[in-house]
């Protein structure tokens, strides 16, 4: 088990690197770069830059380096937790991305456990029941859920929620805590606005995770071992649940891995719809303004935030599925 | 009344498919004795292992089935399993306490991701109220019994780092920690090897004899048959066509079916067909026709299928 | 006893597909659809910068056959809509005038518009008396008098056509990088997998929006659109190609490989006269259910602005204009585009799991 976490953890580094060589790809791509589009600025408001600062302000950058060299030190202060400085917002990225990752954290994993909290009953349900009238409908609900973009299912709850009980949804704050210190009052104020991102991202991991719960429990109650078990005597919810449930739930906590980039692309457009105080509306912004070094830096840690949610999820299914750990060590 | 443990009687079985109904058993009648192997004999989709199946309710849902199969344990009353509801807890009771069952795939028979004594531990702990660590001592003990040297530390193990052997003993083990009056044996040795085969057979054969119980074995190998069993169920279509003691059946067979399929052993059976010239040649001819007219039946059904 | 016949099994995976109802329903609205794409220029009304300055933000018009007395028009017709300022929020309120109705005609002419860009046409399918004072918005239109049920048609062409582009050339990626990691194995089936695992550990979305948001405000409509469409293709070739990757091994070993090998059938042989056509329905099973996320990408991008922008017409960019809370309130019918995508992705779910079932040779004839 040791020597699975060590080779795991060593697998991430590669991963991380190639992952952050794309991000100074992306960083690189629109044209000019920070200095000019600063000096783009100033000229706008009639400053002009002699050569030798501009040269000086190059240098400051690493602009005047090569490539590589440039990729180097982008990723050294990254590493070392400096991650530059967003001319957008005229502050350094650090402060920007720390004040919202949290939230970002938060609601994506809460999006995770509403997702498997619903979805799977529902498909041990449905497959228990296969064919059946509930079958059916959860299943087409499922299918409407999957065939919805994340933010037409935030647009319609908010157009729902004004016209049926005149609601304004959005935020994560009644305006009255919006820039409140944390306390009771303002915890529970944000629990009350936090269910509707949390719905509205959940709902579409909720669909594939229902149907393959289905299928998989459908595969496993035909295995001969739930046989075996009922022959036993095992009493049935318990046979159910222990066996066939078990086994069958195992492939969900490798899900976590492809089931986390969604949620954080569904969470990055949802912020935007519903103006929620995450990473997804300051990237948008970032991209649109071109804020290169705070767009770079946010899909660098939000691809960080997925590698290590895989990781643990690999882990997790290690601890409870014996097979892979005894073939992985 | 008879004093049989078990007896089937006029036990017919149908799946529901979209074709209409598929008579998989109709109106079998045999009888299990105690203290003694009963095998039943026939090729794949006689209906062997329907109603194997049927004996502790284990048929999927698309089957009806009509008919009664009544066990008659030593020391309490019969029951006729046939009226019981699936949720009954007599039924729970019944499964692996007075009646269990070891199947043909040990590869698969057991669940992967639960330690080999846990599994067989369940068993006493689902019919006897006792403490799980006295059950688990009694799982070590059969373990030991089927031949599972070091059983303590091998309960520890999953079933994935066993060999196919090895984890028949432990189905074996499971089904008869309980002591069930009746151990049902659905192609127990099939998917084994050769020499694997034997011992299984053996130790069947030997635990039944120690523990006093009965033994429905199914199988489609006649070699088994001669090895293990005290009586005979011929089957075939889902019908039975011939009962009777292992050694009338073998060396007298009286259906025209049990002929074909005696002459249809390799090895053994050349010997066979040879002292038997006089009759064989007419039998081979009723059962031949009798397949080919089978065959056809299933020609027909296959072509539905296909067609709309 | 029924005839007795042989089925190809192009036969039988047709016989197959044919008794999934759903599949059925599912291919028929995409056939429906994509026609309509096709002659949105003819189909809609309007063109989809025309603007009818007496009708900003008009609500849906119903088309109706029974007149206010409860007569029956054998011609369809819509009702006049009548403009009020509301006094306390000064916004604009419509309401029907029951008096003046406009009858629908078929074949008018209306404005000119290019028909597929290559020729000059100006019959429309349908709309009102073009000479009178009449105008009739099905959808209702937006906050520039533009006609919602038009852009509606002209985005299903842009939005329906990436999904297609998309895929076809995910496609492309996927077989060809999937292919040759399965047959060449070794450190280019490594490079591919490594390659493959990194980026679906990237969430997609954020990756999408850099690139696209990356591509410069200057490029042509045209040029925008296959660059969106190349950026989306680009992230979407990782599941095809593990796919494609994992049957290319498993098929190496299975027996009629082997068999085919044993014969003396040579690798070009093997691989498509006995592999390709064995997956090839797979394949079609994968693309058919990735045009989905294609759609959905482009929708997303444009939603969020950095996809297509004005003047492309795509759903995506129509729904972009409902991003705010007021104009949601106020407006509700022009998430009507979102309705399209529904539709559109169930269609395309429901054809996809109806092809998995058919191309399958082992599920049988029963299941429905």
């Amino acid at each position: 088990m040791r020597n699975y976490l060590a080779r795991r953890l060593l697998g991430m580094i590669p991963t991380l690197a190639v992952i952050s060589v794309l991000v100074f790809i992306i960083i690189q791509l629109p044209e000019g770069d920070i200095v000019t589009s600063t000096l783009d600025r100033l000229s706008a408001t009639g400053v002009d830059l002699s050569d030798d600062r501009i040269q000086n302000l190059r240098a400051q950058y690493n602009l005047d380096q090569p490539l590589p060299i440039q990729y180097l030190g982008w990723i050294g202060n990254f590493i070392t937790g400096d991650m530059g400085f967003s001319y957008l917002f005229a502050r350094p990225v650090n402060e920007l991305v720390w004040e919202r990752i949290g939230y970002t954290l938060l609601i994506t994993v809460c999006a995770l456990i509403f997702t498997w909290v619903m979805a799977l009953p529902i498909g041990i349900y449905s497959a228990v029941r296969q064919y059946s009238i509930a079958d059916y409908s959860f299943t087409t609900i499922g299918l409407i859920g999957l065939a919805t973009p994340n933010f037409l299912i935030a647009l319609v709850l908010m157009y729902l929620g004004y016209s049926w009980f005149g609601l304004s949804f959005g935020g994560l704050f009644s305006p009255e805590y919006l820039n409140a210190p944390w306390s009771w009052e303002r915890f529970t104020d944000m629990l009350s606005h936090l269910w509707i991102p949390v719905v509205v991202i959940g709902t579409s991991g909720m669909a594939i995770t229902m149907r393959l719960m289905r299928a998989n429990l459908l595969d496993e109650l035909k295995k001969p071992y739930v046989t075996t078990a009922r022959a036993k005597g095992v009493p049935p919810l318990k046979l159910l649940l222990k066996y066939p449930v078990r086994i069958a739930i195992n492939p969900f906590i490798s899900t976590i891995g492809l089931l986390l980039p969604a949620l954080i692309s569904g969470e990055a457009i949802v912020g935007v719809v519903l103006n929620l105080p995450t990473t997804g509306p300051l990237l948008v912004q970032a991209l649109i303004a071109q804020d290169m070094y705070l767009a770079g830096s946010l899909i660098m840690l939000l691809s960080m935030l997925t590698v290590v949610g895989m990781l643990l999820s690999d882990l997790l299914l290690a601890w409870v599925d014996p097979r892979i750990r005894y073939e992985r060590t | 009344m008879t004093d049989s443990l078990l007896s089937i009687r006029g036990l017919s079985v149908e799946f529901k498919t979209e074709l209409g109904l598929v008579r998989a058993l109709s109106e079998v009648s045999f009888e299990v004795p105690r203290n003694s192997v009963t095998a039943v004999v026939g090729e794949s989709g006689s209906g062997k292992s329907v109603t194997s199946n049927a004996i502790l309710r284990l048929l999927p849902d698309t089957a009806q089935s009509s008919g009664e199969i009544e066990l008659n344990p030593q020391d309490g009353e019969p029951v006729i399993i046939t009226s019981l509801d699936e949720r009954d807890p007599q039924m729970q009771n019944l499964r692996g306490g007075l009646v269990s069952m070891v199947f043909q795939e040990p590869m698969t028979a057991l669940s992967p991701v639960h330690r080999i004594g846990d599994q067989v531990a369940e068993a006493v702990l689902c019919h006897r109220d006792v403490s799980p660590d006295v059950a688990w001592a009694e799982a070590a003990a059969m373990l030991e019994q089927v031949g599972l040297a070091d059983a303590e530390s091998k309960m520890r193990m999953f079933p994935f780092e066993f060999s196919g052997g090895m984890r028949q003993r432990v189905v074996i083990a499971m089904a008869l920690i309980c002591h069930p009056q009746l151990l049902i044996c659905d192609e127990p040795t099939t998917a084994l090897d050769v020499t694997i085969q034997a011992e299984i057979l053996v130790l069947i054969k030997s635990l039944q004899r120690k523990l006093n119980n009965s033994v429905l074995f199914i199988t489609h190998d006649l070699g088994v048959v001669a090895q293990i069993a005290d009586r005979v169920v011929v089957m075939y279509n889902g019908q039975v066509m011939e009962i009777g003691s292992v050694r009338q059946v073998l060396k007298n067979p009286q259906h025209p079916y049990t002929m074909h399929l005696l002459s249809s052993m390799p090895g053994a059976a050349t010997d066979f067909r040879e002292k038997n010239k006089n009759w064989s040649d007419g039998a081979a001819i009723g059962a031949g026709t009798f397949l080919v007219e089978a065959d056809a039946g299933r020609k027909i059904r296959e072509f539905r299928e296909l067609s709309p | 006893m029924s005839e007795l016949r042989e089925l190809t099994p192009g036969q039988l995976a047709w016989l197959k597909f044919r008794r999934h109802r759903l599949a059925m329903i599912a291919a028929g609205s995409l056939i429906f659809l994509y026609t309509i794409a096709i002659f949105c220029e003819f189909i809609s009304p309007y063109t989809p910068e025309q603007r009818n300055s007496r009708a900003i933000n008009a609500p849906p018009m119903d088309v109706r056959f029974f007149d206010a007395e409860g007569q029956f028009n054998f011609r369809p017709f819509v009702y006049d809509l009548e403009l009020t300022i509301n006094p306390d929020t000064w916004m604009r309120e419509y309401e029907e005038d029951a008096s003046t109705a406009y009858p629908i005609r078929f074949f008018t002419r209306g404005e000119p518009y290019e028909f597929w860009g290559l020729f000059e046409a100006e019959r429309h399918l349908f709309s009102v008396d073009p000479n009178g004072p009449g105008y009739i918005h099905w959808f209702g239109t937006d906050s520039l008098g533009r006609d919602v049920f038009s852009r509606v048609l002209y985005g299903a062409r842009v939005s329906l056509s990436i999904g297609v582009v998309g895929v076809g050339l995910t496609l492309f990626l996927g077989v060809l990088l999937g292919g040759f990691a399965g047959y060449l194995g070794g450190i280019f089936d490594s490079a591919v997998q490594r390659m493959t695992e990194v980026l679906q550990s990237i969430p997609t979305l954020p990756l999408w929006m850099a690139l696209s948001a990356a591509l410069p405000a200057a490029w042509s409509p045209i040029t925008t659109y296959f660059g969106v469409t190349i950026i989306l293709s680009l992230f979407g070739w990782t599941t095809l190609a593990r796919q494609v990757r994992g049957r290319f091994l498993a098929m190496r070993e299975e027996d009629f490989v082997v068999a085919a090998r044993l014969i003396g059938a040579n690798d070009q042989r093997v691989v498509f006269r006995h592999m390709l056509p064995s997956f090839s329905s797979h394949i079609i099973t994968t693309a058919t259910l990735a045009v989905p996320a294609m759609i959905l990408g482009e929708t997303a991008l444009s939603f969020l602005g950095i996809g297509l922008r004005a003047p492309v017409v795509s759903w995506g960019v129509l729904l972009q204009q409902a991003q705010n809370y007021q104009v949601i309130v106020m407006t509700p019918w022009l998430l009507l585009p979102g309705a399209f995508i529904v539709v559109t992705v169930i269609a395309f779910n429901l054809l996809g799991d109806g092809l998995r079932d058919a191309a399958d040779p082992y599920s049988s004839l029963r299941q429905q």
